[in-house]
C-alpha cells in the first residue's frame, strides 16, 4: 500500500462516527444482502482495492431486481376468519388474523395493528424476527375491517358488500379489535387471554391506544407501543394528506410493479418485507377502466377522509394516561407534540426513534423494531421488581476473587457473574 | 502495492469515487463535498464523460447526499471546462429537480439558476429551455413544481419567440391539476412578472393572476397577494383604473373567506398601498383596514396592528382621525395578548403623525392602560418606544402622566420591564430634580441594587453613576455612597460582590476624598472576604482605582474634568493611596491560596501592559 | 491543567508569557462563544484535550465549595444559557454548577457546550459540569447534537471530539458534604458516596447498571424502587432518598433531568429537587426555567426565568411528516 493510499485509509477511518457500545438491537440490518443475491456485492467494504483505470465508475452489479412476491406462511403459522354478525345494521363483518399462537400460557401475544391502507402483512417481517428473539412468542396480526381480506358483507348476502355505509370509525375499529382478540381466544380454546403486548402502526396506533386506554381487555395489556404517529403532527399534516393521496399511481399493471413502486418510491425501504406486504394492498379488478393497469388499491383512502380527524384527537392524552408500559418509536425525527415532549422530558413513557427509517418502520426496520419490541416486552413483564447487585457486594466478591488463591478466584468469580443472571 | 506507476496519483481519488458507491451514507456524503476534488484530479475530459454521466445515474440515494449533490453542482462549471461545457451539468440536475425530498429539488433549481446565468444564448435555447420545458409537461407533480423556479433566468437571454413559449408553458403550469404547482407557480409568478414588460404583463399576466386569485385552494390564493403588489408596481398608477380586474381581485382578498387570505392581506397592507393609486387607498383601503382591524381572527388582528404607522403615513390626518383611530383604541383591549403586544411595539410610532394635541387625547390613555397589561410584553413593548412621544410631547408632561404607572412597574416580576424602566430613569431624575427624586425615586434606585437579578444589580450601578453625574458628587456622598458600602456586609457573596462593581462604576465620577474615606477602607475589609470570588473582585475593583488614582486631581472628579475638556495636575495624595493602601492588598492577594484571586491580583498590580491586554 | 500564572516556585510574581497567551486564547475563544460563534474545528480539538486533562481528575462525586448556582437541562438553547447568566452573573464572578444535558434538541447544542466546556477550561475552580444522559454517543444521534455538528462543521468530528471529552465528566457533585447533585437519581446498586466513587466512569453509558442509573432515573411519589417508564434507570420512592441521605449525612438530593412546568419542584418531602433549566423547552413546552442559589452558608433561593426574547431564530417547527395514515 502507498503511503498516500495508507493515509487516505486513515483519515477516512478518522471521519466514520464511533461506533457507540451498542446491544444486539443496533446491529445494522442486512436485510437485503440475505434475500437479494444479486445486491450483497454492492457492499464496498473499504477493503477493496479500487482499481484506477478506465472503469472507475462501474456500478458493482446492478441487475434486474426480481419483485417476486413472498408468501405470508414464511411468517405466520396460521390464518382465521372470524365472523361477527352486525345485527341492528344488518351485517357481516369477516375478520381475517395472521396468526402464530404463543408456544405456552407464560410467553406473551404480540397484538398487531397496521394502519389506514395497510394490512396485517405489514407486521410479517417484523413477526418473523420476534421469532427469532422469543421463539415460543405468539403474533396476532389482523386485518382491519375494509383492508386486507376483512371484509364486510350484508348479513343475508355472501357476497356482497355493495352500498354499506363505510364505517372506520375509531369506536369501531377499538370494538373490531377488542371483539379479534377475544374470538382469538375461544377459537384456540385458550382459557385465558396471554400477557399482551398491543402494538399498532399510525392509525393501528390510535386504535390500540384507544383500547388500552379503554381498559377492556384488562390487566392482561402489560404494554402498547404506538409506531409513528403524534397527535400533533398528524393534526398538521391533515392538509396535505389528499395532495399527498392525489400524487399516488391509482393503478398498477401488476403486482410486481406495485412492489416496485412501494420501493422505488421509499414507501417501503426494505425489498423481503414489500414483497410480503404488498400483495395484500392490491386486487385485480376485471372492470379496470385502462387493461394495461389492472391491479388496484383495495382500500379506498380518500374515502377514509371523513374519519381522519377521529382518529387522531386526543390521541397524545390517551396515550399518556392509560395503564401499562407505553412506547412511541419513531421514524426519522422526534416529532412530538407539546403534551408528548413534556410527557417525555417528564419520563412518562419510552421514546425511540430510527432514524434511519420511513413512516413503515416495521417494514423497514424489522429486525431493529422486533428487538426494541421485545425489550420493551422484556422490561413490563417483571411482574414482581427484581433489582440488580449492589455495587458493594459486586465489590466484596472481586475482593474475595483477588484475596483468594487462582483456583477459588475463579469459582468466587463465576459466582458473581450468577448473581447477575439469576436475580 | 506494486505496479500502480502512472497511476498513483489517481489512487486517492479511486478511492474517493469507491467512497461515492459506498454503502456508508456518510461515506457518501463525504464523498459528495469533495466533488471538486475527484472532478479536478480527473481533469475536465474525463469529468465531462465518465463523472457527470455516473452522477446522472446516482439519483437514488438518501436526500442527505442528494441535496450535497445539488448544491455541489451548482459550483461545477469550472471543473467540466468553462461555460461553454456548462450545459453538460443541466442533465443530473434535471433529475435531481424531479425528487421526492423538496429540499433536494430546492437546491437543484438554485444550482440550475445559478448555471444558467453563465449559459450563452445558443445554449440557453438549444439546451436550458428545452429541459424547463421538458420539466414543465413531466407526468410528475415534483418535476413541474420544480420547473416554476427555472423561467426568469432563460427568459431574459431568449429569443422573442421562445420567450412566447415560455409565457404559454408558465400559464400551463398556473393552469396546472395539482395544488402544489398551482402553489409553486403563485409563488414565482411574482419574479417572473418582474422579467416582463408592462404591455405583456397587463395582457398576460392579469389573466393568470385572476386565475389564481380565484383558486378553491386557500393556500393558493393567499400567494396571489404579492403577485398583485408585483403587478401594481409594473402598471403605472394613472393606468390602474382603466384595469378594473386588479380592484375586484382586491377586493375579494380583502373579504377573503379564509383567514389566511386575509393575514396575508394584512401582513403586506402598506406595500399593497403604496403599489395602487391613491384613489383606491382612500376609497377602498381605508374602510377594509378598519375592517381588518375587527377580524375575527387574532392573527389577522395581530398583522394588521404591525402595519398601523406605515399605512397611516400615507393618508391624512383627518381620515386618520376620523374613521381610524377609534378601532385602533379599541384593540387595547383586544382579548389577544399578541394583538396588544403587536399594538404596543406599534402604537408610539402614532405620535408624530398626530402631533402634540391629538397624542395627548388620543395615545397617552391608550399608553396608561397598556403599562397595566397583564402581559409583559405589552408593557415592555409601550416603555421601550416611549422616546418616540417624548419628542412629540415633552418629558414634562410624560412624567407627569405616566409617573404613577411607571414605579409600579419599577417592580414587575418580569426583570426586563424592570430594566426597562432603571435605563428611563436618569432621564426622569434630571427633569423632575433632586428633591423629587429623592422623595420619589431614590428607595426603588437602591432597591435595584439588592435585585434578585443580577443584571438588575449591574444596571442599578450603571443607574447610580449616571444620577451621580446629573446630581452632582456631594449628593452622591450622602445617598448614594453609604447603600452602596452597606451592600458590602450582606450575607449573600452575589450581594457583597454588587459593592465591587459599583465601586468600578463609579470611580470615574467620585472625588479623592470619597475613595480615600469611603471606598478604601471597605475593599480593605472585603480583601479578606472568605469567598475568593469578592477577593479577586476586589483585585478587579483595585485595578481601576489604580488607574483613577492616577489621573484625579484633589477636587474634582475624572468625568468633571473630560467635560471641561482639561488636564489637571494629578493629586500626590492619589499616588501615595496607590503605594500604601493599594499595592499592599494586592500583595497580599498575589499570595492568595485559589488560583483565579492571584491570577486577577497579579494582572491588577503587575506588568499593566498585561492589564491591558488580557482583561476582557 | 490548571493554569496558574503565578504559583511558581522560582518567580512569585512574574507570569511567563506562554501561560498569558494560554489565557489570551481562552479568552478570546470565550468572547467569540459569547457572541454564539462557532470555534473552529481546531480550536474544539485543544480545547477538548485541555478539558479533559481538567475532568478527569475529578472525581465522580466532585467536591464543591459553596456558595454556587447549580443549573439543570440546557440542550442547546444558548440564548437561554446567557439569559441564565445575565440572571445569575457572569462566570467566573458567580459559581456554577451544571448537572448535565448541554445538547440536543435546540438549536445551539455546539455553542452551548463549546462555551460551557471553554469555560471549565479557564476557570476549573469556578464551574463544574457533570454528565447528562445526552452526554453520549448513542443519544445524540438522534436527538440532535450528531446532526448539527453535521451541518454547522460539514464532518463529524466535532461530534466525535465532543463525545470523546463527555466520558471523562464526572458523574455527580457534592457540595460542602451536603447537597449531592446529579443528572438523574439514584440506583439500587448504590447505597453510599464511596459507592459512586468506585464506578468507572470513562466510557460511553450503558444500558443499565449503576452508572446508567445515576443518568437516567427519576423520583417517584410509590415508595421503593420501581422501573422506569422510560426504558432505563428506575423509580425512587422517599423512602430510598430518606436512607440515601440519612446514611451519607446529605440535607439534600438536586438533580435534573424532568421537564417541570415551574422549573423546580420539590420531592419527598424536601429530601429532592428537581432543577430544569431549559424555559419553554424545544421552543413548545410553556415551562418556567429555574436556578438553584445556594450561597455560603448553605441558604438557598430559586430563581425562574422566562425564555430570552430573540430574534431571528425561527419558532420551532415540527417537520411535518407528508404521510401519516
Amino acid at each position: 500500500m502507498s503511503e498516500l493510499q495508507k493515509s487516505f485509509a486513515k483519515s477516512r477511518l478518522a471521519k466514520l462516527p464511533l461506533q457507540p457500545p451498542t446491544g444486539p438491537s443496533m446491529q445494522p440490518l442486512d436485510e437485503e444482502v440475505s434475500h437479494d443475491d444479486d445486491s450483497s456485492s454492492t457492499s464496498s467494504t473499504g477493503t477493496i482495492v479500487p482499481s484506477p483505470s478506465r472503469q472507475l465508475f462501474a456500478r458493482p452489479g446492478r441487475g434486474s431486481v426480481q419483485q417476486t412476491t413472498l408468501p405470508w406462511t414464511d411468517y405466520f403459522t396460521q390464518e382465521l376468519y372470524l365472523t361477527q354478525i352486525d345485527t341492528p345494521n344488518n351485517t357481516k363483518i369477516t375478520h381475517h388474523v395472521y396468526l402464530t399462537p404463543p408456544a405456552d400460557s407464560s410467553s406473551p401475544l404480540f397484538v398487531m395493528h397496521h394502519g389506514a391502507g395497510s394490512s396485517g402483512l405489514s407486521f410479517a417481517a417484523c413477526a418473523g424476527e420476534i421469532r427469532k428473539i422469543i421463539p415460543k412468542a405468539g403474533i396476532l396480526s389482523i386485518d382491519a375491517r375494509d383492508h386486507g381480506s376483512t371484509a364486510v358483507t350484508h348479513a343475508s348476502d355472501e357476497d356482497g358488500g355493495e352500498g354499506i355505509e363505510l364505517d372506520l370509525s375509531l369506536e369501531t375499529l377499538n370494538r373490531d379489535l377488542v371483539f379479534v382478540v377475544r374470538e382469538t381466544q375461544s377459537r384456540m380454546g385458550w382459557e385465558s387471554l396471554p400477557d399482551l403486548v398491543l402494538v399498532g402502526h399510525s392509525l393501528g396506533g390510535a386504535v390500540i391506544t384507544d383500547v388500552a386506554r379503554q381498559g377492556e381487555l384488562g390487566s392482561k395489556v402489560l404494554a402498547y407501543a404506538v409506531l409513528d404517529v403524534v397527535e400533533g403532527s398528524a393534526m398538521d399534516a391533515l392538509q396535505s394528506m389528499e395532495t399527498y393521496l392525489m400524487t399516488r399511481p391509482s393503478r398498477f399493471p401488476s403486482i410486481t410493479s406495485g412492489i416496485e413502486w412501494h420501493t422505488r418510491s421509499r414507501t417501503i425501504r426494505n425489498k423481503t418485507s414489500a414483497r410480503v406486504s404488498v400483495p395484500s394492498l392490491l386486487y385485480e379488478d376485471p372492470n379496470s377502466p385502462d387493461p394495461t393497469k389492472p391491479w388496484i388499491w383495495r382500500t379506498n383512502l380518500s374515502a377514509t377522509k371523513p374519519f381522519w380527524e377521529n382518529w387522531f384527537v386526543g390521541l397524545s392524552r390517551k396515550f399518556l394516561d392509560a395503564r401499562g408500559g407505553k412506547l412511541l418509536l419513531l421514524a426519522g425525527t422526534d416529532r412530538l407534540d407539546k403534551e408528548l415532549m413534556i410527557g417525555q422530558m417528564q419520563g412518562k413513557y419510552q421514546l425511540q426513534v430510527l432514524p434511519e427509517a420511513g413512516h413503515f418502520i416495521q417494514e423497514d426496520q424489522p429486525a431493529k423494531t422486533a428487538q426494541i419490541l421485545v425489550d420493551f416486552y422484556k422490561r413490563n413483564d417483571r411482574s414482581a421488581l427484581v433489582l440488580p447487585p449492589k455495587v458493594a457486594d459486586l465489590q466484596a466478591s472481586a475482593a474475595m476473587k483477588k484475596g483468594a488463591g487462582i483456583g477459588a478466584g475463579a469459582g468466587a468469580g463465576a459466582s458473581a457473574g450468577g448473581l447477575f443472571k439469576k436475580i | 502495492m506494486e505496479g500502480q506507476g502512472e497511476n498513483d496519483e489517481l489512487y486517492p481519488i479511486a478511492v474517493l469515487i469507491d467512497e461515492l458507491k459506498h454503502d456508508d451514507v456518510l461515506l457518501r456524503l463525504n464523498a459528495i463535498h469533495r466533488l471538486s476534488t475527484i472532478a479536478l484530479a480527473l481533469g475536465p475530459e474525463r469529468t465531462r464523460e465518465e463523472l457527470i454521466p455516473f452522477l446522472d445515474d446516482s439519483v437514488e440515494d438518501e436526500d442527505e447526499v442528494l441535496t450535497a449533490l445539488s448544491e455541489e453542482l451548482g459550483n461545477f462549471i469550472e471543473y467540466v471546462g468553462g461555460p461553454e461545457y456548462g450545459h453538460v451539468l443541466l442533465s443530473p440536475l434535471e433529475n435531481l429537480a424531479a425528487i421526492e425530498e423538496p429540499l433536494v429539488r430546492e437546491k437543484a433549481v438554485e444550482s440550475l439558476n445559478k448555471i444558467g446565468e453563465q449559459l450563452s444564448e445558443k445554449q440557453i435555447e438549444e439546451n436550458f429551455i428545452p429541459m424547463v420545458l421538458r420539466l414543465s409537461k413531466a407526468d410528475w407533480f415534483t418535476s413541474k413544481v420544480s420547473a416554476t423556479g427555472l423561467y426568469c433566468v432563460p427568459y431574459r437571454k431568449a429569443s422573442p419567440s421562445s420567450q412566447q413559449t415560455l409565457r404559454q408553458y408558465y400559464g400551463g403550469l398556473v393552469h396546472d391539476d395539482t395544488p402544489m404547482v398551482r402553489r409553486q407557480s403563485g409563488n414565482n409568478l411574482a419574479k417572473f412578472i418582474k422579467e416582463l414588460n408592462t404591455q405583456i404583463v397587463i395582457e398576460e399576466m392579469i389573466p393568470l393572476f385572476q386565475h389564481l386569485a380565484t383558486d378553491e385552494q386557500d393556500s393558493v390564493r393567499l400567494l396571489t397577494v404579492d403577485v398583485l403588489i408585483s403587478i401594481a408596481e409594473e402598471i403605472p398608477k394613472e393606468q390602474q383604473p382603466s384595469h378594473g380586474v386588479l380592484l375586484t381581485s382586491l377586493r375579494n382578498l380583502f373579504e377573503d373567506k379564509s383567514w389566511r387570505v386575509r393575514y396575508m392581506v394584512a401582513d403586506r397592507y402598506e406595500k399593497i398601498a403604496k403599489a395602487v393609486h391613491e384613489e383606491v387607498v382612500t376609497r377602498d383601503m381605508v374602510p377594509s383596514f378598519v375592517k381588518l382591524l375587527k377580524d375575527t381572527e387574532a392573527e389577522v388582528r395581530t398583522a394588521i396592528a404591525g402595519q398601523i404607522p406605515g399605512f397611516c403615513n400615507l393618508i391624512d390626518r383627518d381620515t386618520l382621525l376620523n374613521e381610524i383611530m377609534t378601532s385602533v383604541e379599541d384593540l387595547v383591549s383586544d382579548p389577544s395578548q399578541h394583538v396588544r403586544a403587536a399594538l404596543g411595539t406599534q402604537i408610539s410610532g402614532l405620535a408624530p403623525i398626530l402631533g402634540k394635541e391629538e397624542t395627548i387625547a388620543h395615545l397617552l390613555p391608550m399608553f396608561l392602560q397598556m403599562l397595566k397589561d397583564e402581559f409583559p410584553d405589552v408593557r415592555l413593548h409601550i416603555i421601550s418606544k416611549l422616546e418616540l412621544v417624548n419628542k412629540v410631547i415633552g418629558i414634562d408632561l410624560l412624567s407627569q402622566s405616566l409617573l404613577p404607572a411607571i414605579v409600579q412597574l419599577a417592580e414587575d416580576k418580569q426583570w426586563r420591564v424592570r430594566l426597562a424602566i432603571i435605563e428611563y430613569i436618569p432621564l426622569l431624575a434630571s427633569q423632575l430634580g433632586v428633591k423629587f427624586f429623592d422623595e420619589q425615586l431614590s428607595e426603588l434606585c437602591m432597591g435595584w441594587l439588592g435585585d434578585t437579578v443580577f443584571s438588575i444589580r449591574e444596571a442599578a450601578t450603571q443607574n447610580l453613576r449616571k444620577l451621580t453625574e446629573v446630581f452632582g458628587v456631594d449628593w452622591a456622598k450622602g445617598s448614594i455612597i453609604p447603600k452602596v458600602m452597606g451592600m458590602g456586609q450582606h450575607t449573600n457573596y452575589l450581594y457583597r460582590m454588587t459593592t465591587c462593581f459599583a465601586i468600578s462604576t463609579l470611580a470615574p465620577v467620585v472625588s479623592l476624598d470619597i475613595i480615600e474615606n469611603s471606598i478604601l477602607p471597605i475593599l480593605d475589609r472585603l480583601v479578606s472576604d472568605e469567598i475568593p470570588n469578592i477577593r479577586f473582585n476586589v483585585a478587579k475593583s483595585y485595578a481601576v482605582l489604580i488607574d483613577t488614582l492616577r489621573r484625579l486631581p484633589t477636587e474634582g472628579t475624572l468625568t468633571d474634568l473630560e467635560k471641561a475638556g482639561k488636564t489637571a495636575t494629578p493629586s500626590p495624595r492619589g499616588q501615595d493611596l496607590i503605594q500604601q493602601r493599594i499595592l499592599p492588598s494586592l500583595e497580599k492577594l498575589q499570595e492568595d491560596e485559589d488560583v483565579d484571586v492571584r491570577y486577577f491580583a497579579t494582572t491588577a498590580a503587575g506588568g499593566h501592559e498585561e492589564v491591558m491586554q488580557t482583561s476582557p | 491543567m490548571i493554569v496558574d500564572i503565578t504559583s511558581r516556585p522560582d518567580n512569585q510574581s512574574k507570569p511567563r508569557g506562554s501561560d498569558y497567551q494560554h489565557i489570551r486564547n481562552l479568552d478570546a475563544l470565550i468572547d467569540q462563544l459569547s457572541n454564539c460563534i462557532t470555534l473552529s474545528e481546531d480550536d474544539i480539538e485543544r480545547l477538548c484535550d485541555q478539558a479533559r486533562e481538567v475532568v478527569q481528575d475529578e472525581s465522580n462525586v466532585q467536591p464543591v465549595s459553596s456558595p454556587v448556582t447549580v443549573c439543570g437541562d440546557i440542550h442547546g438553547q444558548y440564548h437561554d444559557l446567557i439569559e441564565l447568566f445575565r440572571i445569575s452573573g457572569p462566570c467566573p464572578d458567580t459559581n456554577y454548577l451544571f448537572m448535565g444535558d448541554y445538547v440536543d434538541r435546540g438549536y445551539h447544542s455546539v455553542e452551548s457546550v463549546s462555551l460551557l466546556v471553554a469555560l471549565k477550561v479557564r476557570y476549573p475552580k469556578r464551574i463544574t459540569i457533570l454528565r447528562g444522559n445526552h452526554e453520549s454517543r448513542q443519544i445524540t444521534q438522534v436527538y440532535g447534537f450528531y446532526d448539527e455538528c453535521l451541518r454547522k462543521y460539514g464532518n463529524a468530528r466535532v461530534w466525535t471530539l465532543f463525545t470523546d471529552l463527555f466520558d471523562y465528566l464526572p458523574l455527580t457533585a457534592l457540595i460542602d458534604n451536603r447537597i449531592f447533585c446529579l443528572h438523574g437519581g439514584l440506583s439500587p446498586s448504590i447505597d453510599t458516596l464511596d459507592h459512586v466513587r468506585k464506578v468507572d466512569r470513562v466510557h460511553e453509558p450503558p444500558h443499565e447498571g449503576p452508572m446508567c442509573d445515576l443518568l437516567w432515573s427519576d423520583p417517584d411519589d410509590r415508595y421503593g424502587w420501581g422501573i422506569s417508564p422510560r426504558g432505563a434507570g428506575y423509580t425512587f420512592g422517599k423512602d430510598i432518598s430518606d436512607a440515601f441521605n440519612h446514611n451519607n449525612g446529605l440535607s439534600l438530593i438536586a438533580r435534573a433531568h424532568q421537564m417541570v412546568m415551574d422549573g423546580y419542584l420539590w420531592s419527598h418531602d424536601r429530601n429532592v429537587v428537581t432543577v430544569f433549566s431549559a424555559p419553554n423547552y424545544c421552543y413548545r413546552c410553556g415551562n418556567l426555567a429555574a436556578i438553584l442559589e445556594v450561597d455560603e452558608k448553605l441558604n438557598y433561593q430559586f430563581i425562574q426565568f422566562d425564555p430570552s426574547p430573540r430574534t431571528g431564530e425561527p419558532t420551532m417547527h415540527r417537520r411535518t411528516p407528508d404521510y401519516f395514515l
